[in-house]
């Protein structure tokens, strides 16, 4: 008997409740493994690992857990032991093997066990938002960010608290404490500020100071790109300041409607590219004259803001959809200097890039004075025009050096600001009043203000003991004299910072009503419960399947932007990582088409939702939403999308059976399984198993470097995977891998449609092998047999809904559940509204 | 100083090879156990966020007696005082996200380097690190051993304060600090009481809470013992704005700088990291306003005027940093040794060329920090067994006392080529 046997022998007698957690492998399992495993799986060998060389298996490890419920695939898919080996497993032998694993699974892994789980960032964010009424509420720069987790940034295990983060929920808490009880601070002094043209700000191409003057001519929405304002200046305390502008007309053109400045106030914090559409408009002004005139007006200035000035009616724009005014001034500039356009051209020929701003001007007037420019054609010249409409950035932000020089332009020559001749409410004044009465609902003894608060911040009725020490901590303030806001300060300070407000879901016992509200809000709107639903948990009537159901339905998003879908589909899809990725200039993708690529996706699952459309039409489906770019440019559609709505997403009718629509081959998923540059199908492959057909490959082996086929060579990536596939320590993963990423090689990186390899003249061979030995050709035969074989994917997409929901990625036995509400409603009519709502009422979901 | 034992010496053999060469017993010996008197006692990362110009950057030849290229002309008196690596990176792929490899490794948000070396030897300090921002911070640079990315200080005014608080200032901290504790108190008190009623699995999860709780209570102690000590005093002003504007950016690196040296001087913190930004701020160098923003100059496309201009804006940024040096050289530590001597001031980037948005061969230097310097050390990437940019990191920790073999994706040290 070895020492192990004699531990577990001691441990049955001893510790008779802790027996059950160590099975003991019977003898025809131990001799299966014998036979079949341990060649490779020994203890010493252990092949990927793994060690099969066991005489019992410890439930109470969790990494048991996993490993049994990979021997299961492995033993049911056939994969294991190896076609190659000559003694293989008769069918009843690897049946009996797979039950028994089977149901010692299900004895010891039930349902449920998500730890306690702290709120998210996003969850975070809402929750204090809604608690305390705020209408804007962003988290302090550098916020922590969240761990992921089976790829999801809200599971239990994965919400690490650490110091830092504490650190950051008791510095917001503060925050938040001083928006409803401002502390006290002293008026500041009346002053004097004055910014001449060299003390105004200048982005990108938003202006240049030219004889003591600074020259503005774009009105895009930016602020960075268009408007200037005092660098040195921000309003001390909220109050009337009296403002001067001096402005003047640089070359306005005869018989058009004058020059329009607008004034409008900025904080100075808030970022560069905040749009002067969202900021507060302080004068608009007429400027007609040519000499600098000075306009002064009384001004409201609030605590850490400065004067912005914007050309309203400026004649460039490098930001907006509509460019005909892009192409308007470029004809009328041709018109007024013969060889213009040719000399744009000219300078532009080879240049993708390092033009942009004054540098392309210069070169453009260096070329119009050399003259000897050849006459366009008109092809030419619609040629350039496209490329330089095409591309407002780049081009807009070189021609308004153009302006500067020739004008018209709008000239700022001096700003300056005296002030505040007295104080007025600025906006942390008006909210604080208003938060005030949201945070007191009206009530004004401190005991029922605090008891009131902490329900609602712990979500769930608060016992007495924890109500009287809250009491406590305002009274023992007060008493040391501090002021009643102080007091409630604390108060809020320290709700902030309760276990009971940062986790959820921290009782006892299985979970409650409170609990079942807590989950359920939180999954479907990733806020935490409204008062309508909190009375429903009190009433004690929530966990009912019938009321359970209705309150889900009233949850559900109405809208495509929901938080809800923005959050699941960007971590089901991986989407979320588009605005990390730089697409490469040759795709042509703007900022606005990436938006447009993650929106669409959006689109797509409210409108399956909403519709409750079959689980086929995520793959298949007779409609897509897009934007007119995307469905040019990257699905090549000729027709059935508006034309008007470049960036705007709608809804497209498409035929079944193509090889766009659906979750497969739509930019955003093209993109995140991408780099930008390259495609790499190894990494496409691993995306597909894992969030499509839900089998995700175990994580490579620490040793190997990941393999990333160099496109650029002479030979495919498919030969290249080949070579390793033929690898016998890669090819266990690798048969699975690559297959299914070479079906995806017909999207470029950006999701378009290609033919050939990029950088060899070869045809794509996108044909792969299925997982059943099915034979595809190519996304359109893969998408036909995963509508034939849609329950692998509905139960993954389940899976991923309940992940995302319950905080922990399902184990053998939920899954088994999940299989069977699939299944089940597959035979409903397969709608995916009705599998979200079942979902819902399962035993996964209402079990802690 | 200890010498390691003879078995990890053979496994350092095995590991590189013997493609390199062997190094001095001397600087090999730093890597031991961690030494209570190191070489080094601060660190300073300045990270830019578009890189350098990279041929305006790397001397031609290597070794002593190269040329100073344009980009360290400005940095030319201090020569003996600093080493340029060419051909270092992290192996990371390309792309924005991957700028933030800089301090972390192979793995972006990964644990920096300076919250590596906070986390050993900046907790006796007023503030265990100090994070930075000259221009709006697009990247995070410094992340915890957690992979949390800490927030940076871009207002000079706030770092100003903090550094050498007004007695309001202080009156209100210590009030927040004071009734803070109390609110700590009370919330312990609140779970103590739950974790008695809680699973098993939940109870793990709070012990992360205590913990975290223990960890803030003992900050917030040595804050509140730091506000009855005397406050370092200093005749600085900034001035009467915090130059946040982006035309001011190259002001706001100046002032950073500055405050930098006197936050190392008065002691207040060991670790700093600074990130350059780089977005459409147009600056005036000169008398002469460029003619395009930053960024649009760092999209160069290989255009010589817009090369010439963007190497303007980093000789800018060089001039700054080597000012930087001239306050490390003329301001001493406790020991009346010059700051420098005793501070590593490590300047890189995440971005190797930011025309092509690559993150491959990354301009790096190291200043100060008791190394022999002088060089340039050209490594060849393409070579078996080249060194990475964390084995240079892995060099500097061990100069700070920390034992350290592995950083990211590396496992080495260049310590040899300070030798």
């Amino acid at each position: 008997m070895n020492l192990r046997c004699l531990k577990f022998l001691c441990l049955t007698f001893l510790c008779p409740f802790l027996s059950e957690a160590v099975s003991p492998l019977p003898e025809a399992q131990r001799a299966f493994l014998e036979n079949h495993c341990l060649d490779c799986h020994d203890a010493e060998t252990h092949k990927g690992e793994i060690s099969l060389e066991l005489t019992e298996i410890d439930w109470s490890d969790e990494a048991n857990h996993l490993l049994w419920a990979r021997a299961l695939d492995s033993v049911e898919s056939g994969e294991m032991p190896p076609k190659k080996r000559k003694r293989r497993p008769t069918g009843d032998e690897r049946e009996a093997m797979a039950a028994w694993i089977d149901s010692e699974l299900t004895k010891h892994v039930p349902i449920g066990g998500t730890p306690a789980r702290r709120l998210n960032r996003t969850e975070y964010r809402a929750t204090v938002k809604q608690l305390f009424g705020l209408r804007e509420f962003e988290l302090p720069p550098g916020f922590p960010i969240d761990r992921e987790l089976h790829g999801f940034d809200n599971l239990g295990e994965g919400l690490v608290l650490s110091p830092p983060l504490l650190l950051s929920y008791s510095e917001t808490a503060r925050l938040v404490a001083d928006r409803i009880f401002p502390p006290a601070r002293k008026a500041p002094e009346p002053g004097s500020h004055r910014a001449t043209a060299n003390d105004l700000a200048i982005s990108y191409s938003s202006g240049k100071v030219v004889n003591g003057a600074l020259r503005l001519g774009m009105k895009c929405d930016p602020i960075q790109r268009s408007c200037t304002w005092p660098t040195r200046f921000e309003a001390e305390a909220s109050g009337v300041y009296t403002l001067t502008v001096t402005l003047s007309a640089f070359r306005p053109k005869a018989g058009e409607a004058p020059m329009i400045a607008r004034i409008f106030a900025r904080d100075v914090s808030s970022p560069d590219g905040v749009k002067h559409t969202e900021l507060r408009l302080l004068k608009e002004i007429e400027v007609t004259a040519e000499e600098p005139r000075t306009f002064r007006f009384e001004a409201e200035l609030f605590e850490g803001q400065t004067p912005v000035v914007h050309w309203a009616n400026a004649a460039l724009d490098s930001d907006r959809e509509d460019k005909n005014e892009l192409r308007a001034f470029y004809e009328a500039r041709d018109r007024e200097t013969p060889g213009y356009l040719a000399a744009w051209r000219a300078m532009t020929a080879n240049q993708s890039q390092g033009f942009r701003g004054g540098v392309g001007w210069d070169r453009v007037k260096s070329l119009l004075a050399k003259g000897d420019l050849p006459e366009l054609t008109q092809a030419q010249r619609e040629a350039f025009l496209k490329k330089a409409i095409g591309n407002p950035v780049l081009y807009a932000e070189t021609v308004v050096f153009d302006v500067f020089e020739n004008g018209p332009a709008l000239q700022v020559h001096e700003v300056t600001m005296k002030g505040p001749s007295r104080l007025i409410e600025g906006p942390r004044e008006k909210e604080s009043q208003r938060l005030r009465k949201v945070f007191t609902g009206g009530e004004t003894k401190p005991a029922t203000i605090i008891r009131n608060f902490l329900t609602r911040a712990f979500r769930r009725p608060v016992d007495d003991a924890t109500v009287d020490s809250f009491v406590e901590l305002h009274d023992r303030h007060r008493a040391a004299g501090r002021t009643a806001d102080e007091a409630m300060h604390l108060v809020v300070r320290s709700a902030l910072i309760s276990p009971r407000f940062l986790y959820r879901c921290l009782n006892d016992g299985p979970l409650d009503d409170f609990d079942l509200a807590t989950r359920l809000a939180y999954f479907l709107t990733g806020a935490p419960p409204d008062n309508k639903l909190l009375a429903v948990a009190r009433s004690g009537r929530l966990s009912d399947p019938k009321v359970l159901r209705t309150k889900a339905e009233r949850l559900l998003p109405r809208k495509a932007t929901a938080p809800f879908i923005e959050n699941f589909t960007g971590q089901w899809l991986d989407t979320r990582l588009l605005s990390e990725i730089m697409p490469d200039r040759q795709f042509k993708f703007s900022a606005a088409d990436e938006q447009s690529a993650k929106s669409e996706v959006e689109h797509l699952f409210f409108e399956m939702l909403k519709e409750n459309r079959p689980m086929t039409d995520f793959i298949d489906p007779d409609f897509t939403w897009t934007s007119a770019r995307l469905a040019k440019n990257v699905y090549g559609l000729k027709s059935g999308f508006d034309k008007k709505k470049a960036n705007t997403i709608h809804r497209v009718a498409l035929q079944r059976g193509g090889r766009h629509g659906g979750v497969l081959g739509n930019a955003a998923v093209m993109m995140a399984t991408a780099n930008g540059v390259d495609t790499q199908p190894v990494l496409r492959g691993v995306w597909v198993l894992e969030n499509i057909l839900g089998t995700p490959p175990p994580p490579p082996p620490k040793a190997v470097p990941p393999i990333t086929p160099d496109t650029q060579g002479a030979r495919t990536p498919r030969d290249l995977l080949a070579a390793h596939t033929g690898e016998p320590s890669c090819a266990g993963c690798h048969r699975k891998i690559d297959p299914v990423g070479l079906i995806l090689e017909n999207f470029n990186p950006v999701g378009r449609w290609r033919d050939q390899w990029p950088g060899i003249d070869r045809p794509i061979d996108a044909s792969a092998t299925l997982p059943d030995g099915a034979k595809v050709h190519d996304i359109v035969g893969f998408k036909a047999w995963l509508v034939a074989n849609i329950d692998p994917f509905s139960e993954c997409l389940a899976g991923k809904l309940l992940t995302y929901a319950t905080g922990r990625a399902p184990n053998h036995s939920e899954r088994k559940e999940i299989a069977g509400i699939v299944s089940k409603n597959r035979q409903a009519g397969n709608g995916f509204r009705d599998l979200l709502l079942a979902l819902v009422d399962s035993k996964t979901f209402r079990t802690k | 100083m200890k010498n390691p034992p003879t078995a990890n010496r053979r496994q350092f053999l095995k590991a590189t090879g013997v493609t390199l060469a062997l190094p001095a017993l001397e600087s090999f010996a730093a890597p031991g156990a961690k030494t209570d008197s190191p070489k080094a006692r601060n660190l300073v990362c300045i990270g830019t966020y578009l890189g350098f110009y990279q041929s305006a950057f790397f001397p031609k030849q290597a070794g002593f007696d190269y040329e100073l290229p344009t980009l360290l002309n400005p940095v030319a008196g201090h020569r003996g005082d600093f080493t340029v690596f060419s051909g270092l990176d992290h192996r990371a792929p390309n792309g924005h996200g991957a700028w933030n490899n800089f301090l972390c490794g192979q793995t972006p948000d990964a644990w920096s380097l300076d919250q590596r070396v906070a986390d050993a030897i900046g907790q006796d300090s007023r503030f265990p690190s100090i994070q930075l921002s000259a221009g709006k911070a697009s990247r995070s640079m410094s992340h915890t051993r957690q992979g949390i990315a800490l927030p940076m200080i871009q207002r000079p005014s706030v770092l100003y304060g903090k550094l050498f608080a007004s007695p309001a200032d202080r009156a209100r901290n210590e009030y927040l600090l004071r009734s803070g504790r109390s609110s700590l108190d009370l919330v312990l008190e609140d779970a103590r009481r739950l974790q008695s009623s809680v699973s098993a699995a939940d109870k793990a999860k709070l012990g992360e809470y205590f913990d975290s709780l223990r960890d803030v209570e003992k900050r917030i102690t040595r804050q509140i013992k730091a506000v009855d000590e005397p406050v370092p005093e200093t005749d600085y002003r900034l001035p009467d704005y915090d130059p946040v504007a982006p035309t001011l950016q190259l002001e706001a690196e100046t002032l950073m700088y500055d405050l930098m040296a006197l936050a190392l001087e008065t002691e207040s913190t060991r670790v700093i990291t600074l990130f350059i930004g780089g977005l459409g701020q147009v600056f005036t160098i000169d008398g002469r306003t460029l003619q395009a923003g930053y960024h649009a100059l760092s999209h160069h496309g290989n255009d010589p005027d817009a090369i010439a201009d963007l190497i303007r804006v980093e000789t800018e940024h060089m001039k700054r940093f080597n000012a930087f040096l001239d306050q490390l050289k003329a301001k001493t530590d406790a020991q009346g040794r010059p700051l420098l001597d005793s501070t590593i001031v490590l300047l890189g980037t995440g971005m190797g060329d930011s025309s092509r948005h690559a993150n491959s061969n990354l301009p790096t230097l190291v200043a100060g920090g008791g190394f022999q310097h002088g060089r340039h050390i050209a490594t060849d990437p393409t070579a078996k067994d080249a060194p990475l940019l964390g084995d240079l990191y892995l060099t500097l920790m061990q100069q700070l006392g920390l034992e350290a073999d592995t950083f990211s994706n590396a496992g080495r040290n260049l310590n040899h080529v300070f030798g």
